[in-house]
């Protein structure tokens, strides 16, 4: 039985994409069938799960951290800063400004806390993220303090007020990045930061910079996750501290443990997963923190690789019960 | 090819590397032994540059190398293996020793690899040789964890040997293997020395290091006791006295 995903194995990554497109399929005809209230939830689904798949690149690394959505947070006020006087640049411009400016914020952020490893990382993660969100608050100039800021538009291209011209180019956003984010993992790059993850002693005394490729990692991941900021206060027109919250992060990293890191598919599995629960449980939202801890708890205790492992398993007895017979 | 100069390392008061001078010839298998607590590890360590000396300067192709961090020296072609076996024991064998080939290689957006039929590169065909060079092309679709204990001590050196080396130190590669693999073992590792690689190894296996090596250094109390070939090093009174024994002296004497 093979453990581990074959680096290379172009299998590896069909899956994953069929799963991107699949993902992109049914929120398109949910969203073309289903309620306002339905549309709304999966642009919040399409941006969440852009959040998972840049949140994967960083776990390739071997380090979860703690700090995402905080840096997501940099990408929403990004946007809303510069979309608005005095700046006025044009909203699609501030995305991928966004962007950058997670990105930046992230490689700072990479050099004190990229020393750490295991729980000490965790923590200052922790510690980094919660340091960035009092900087939204405290800031109140640039950021409006704990109101934030409001009345940000939606890009020039889209009308305003049309959700689904907005999932639109979300579910766009989300192709893209998904298609960056396999063609690096797929790379030498990718291979070598899986190997840092892995065994960083022995990485390194094959030649691999571990510095330089975790930095790379967690800068990548913090990219996409600032650009997710951007979407989500522009769909929301409003941006404030509360949005950037510790229990989003949690939603991330449960949705990481649940589907699995191993592959690009297994945190987008996790995520519908948990947001399907999620649904489920609008009546009584005051249970749906109870059910994640158990699911995650379930997770770890009976699959241990997440729904990926699960998928794996029934591989694995498909092709046994074609060759028997 | 390899030298040290006035090699010293201590921690605290205890001295583990004190004023070693070493030579290691182009091309040849050169044995460091002493018996347990000499200093040989921390001397791996800090040619490895995994340790930083206290003391002394250590040279390959005489340029200076003390103070550069491992990884770029594995990058010069200065690479070792771990007393304890290291393998990325997740990844079948295949894929283990292509990540010691592609380690020093830049790295490019794999824009093939979400096309049906991705390429596999240069990489690949380093570390299928470097398989087939340590005798492990039966198990390369296996997991790397799931082997017996020798096979992965070989696969740790087929690893990095896949990374290109100039020189490579083996810290005890024979431990753990079997009499038949380690006459093997030591086969294989003499080829590699053909095809003049520089190999510096620390073994325990004595009969094992006299057969193999050109060239042996004895170290005790981290300085050197003798250096020599081992002929010369099982004749050398110092040694029998400090190490070898009886047994071992007469087995190189012939």
């Amino acid at each position: 039985m093979q453990l581990f995903a074959k680096l290379d194995s172009p299998r590896t990554v069909v899956l994953d994409l069929v799963t991107v497109l699949v993902v992109i399929a049914g929120v398109s005809v949910l969203a073309a069938v289903g309620s306002s209230y339905l549309q709304g939830a999966l642009v919040i689904f399409s941006i969440n799960a852009i959040l998972v798949i840049s949140y994967r690149t960083i776990t390739t690394m071997g380090g979860w951290s703690f700090a995402h959505v905080a840096i997501m947070g940099v990408g929403g006020y990004a946007v809303a800063v510069l979309s608005k006087p005095p700046m006025d640049i044009p909203v699609a411009v501030t995305f991928a400004l966004g962007g950058l400016a997670a990105g930046l914020v992230s490689a700072l952020l990479a050099y004190p806390v990229l020393r750490t490893r295991q729980y000490y990382f965790f923590l200052s993660t922790f510690a980094a993220g919660e340091a960035l969100r009092q900087c939204f608050i405290q800031f109140r100039q640039l950021t409006g303090g704990t109101s934030g800021i409001a009345f940000i538009e939606y890009p020039a291209f889209v009308q305003t007020g049309d959700t689904l011209q907005f999932l639109a180019l979300v579910l766009a956003v989300f192709f893209l990045l998904g298609l960056f984010y396999l063609m690096f993992d797929a790379s030498e790059t990718g291979m070598k930061i899986r190997a840092v993850g892995l065994d960083e002693t022995l990485s390194q005394s094959l030649g691999m910079n571990p510095w330089r490729l975790r930095a790379l990692s967690f800068v990548l991941g913090s990219v996409g996750a600032g650009v997710a900021g951007g979407l989500l206060v522009s769909y929301n027109g409003i941006v404030a501290p509360a949005d950037f919250s510790p229990e989003l992060m949690f939603k991330i990293v449960a949705a990481c443990i649940v589907g699995g890191t191993r592959r690009l598919y297994g945190p987008i599995l996790g995520l519908t997963f948990l947001t399907i629960v999620e649904e489920a449980f609008r009546g009584v939202p005051e249970y749906v923190p109870f059910v994640w801890g158990g699911l995650v708890l379930a997770a770890t205790l009976y699959v241990p690789n997440g729904l990926e492992g699960l998928v794996d398993r029934l591989r694995t007895s498909l092709v046994r019960r074609r060759r028997h017979a | 090819m390899l030298e040290t100069k006035g090699l010293s390392r201590s921690f605290g008061k205890l001295v583990a590397v004190d004023g070693l001078d070493l030579s290691v010839g182009r091309g040849t298998i050169h044995g460091l032994i002493g018996p347990n607590g000499s200093g040989k590890s921390t001397t791996m360590n800090l040619i490895s540059g995994s340790l930083k000396p206290s003391a002394g300067q250590v040279s390959l192709n005489d340029c200076r190398i003390d103070g550069k961090s491992q990884d770029a020296l594995a990058r010069d072609g200065l690479i070792r293996t771990f007393q304890l076996t290291r393998v990325f024991a997740e990844l079948t064998v295949f894929e283990a020793v292509r990540l010691g080939a592609l380690a020093g290689d830049r790295g490019r957006l794999n824009w093939r690899a979400v096309l049906p039929f991705p390429k596999r590169g240069p990489s690949a065909d380093r570390a299928m040789q470097a398989i087939e060079k340590m005798g492990l092309g039966d198990v390369a679709n296996q997991v790397a964890g799931s082997l017996p204990g020798g096979r992965q001590r070989v696969l740790s050196i087929a690893t990095a040997l896949a990374a290109t080396p100039q020189c490579l130190l083996l810290d005890e590669p024979l431990a753990g293997l079997t009499a038949t693999e380690k006459a093997d073992v030591a086969t294989r590792i003499e080829l590699l020395r053909d095809e003049g690689i520089t190999i510096l190894l620390v073994e325990h296996d004595m009969k094992s290091v006299m057969r193999l090596c050109d060239r042996v250094t004895v170290i005790n109390f981290g300085q050197r006791v003798a250096d020599g070939s081992p002929a010369e090093i099982g004749r050398n009174e110092a040694v029998i006295k400090a190490y070898l024994g009886e047994k071992g002296a007469r087995h190189a004497a012939g």
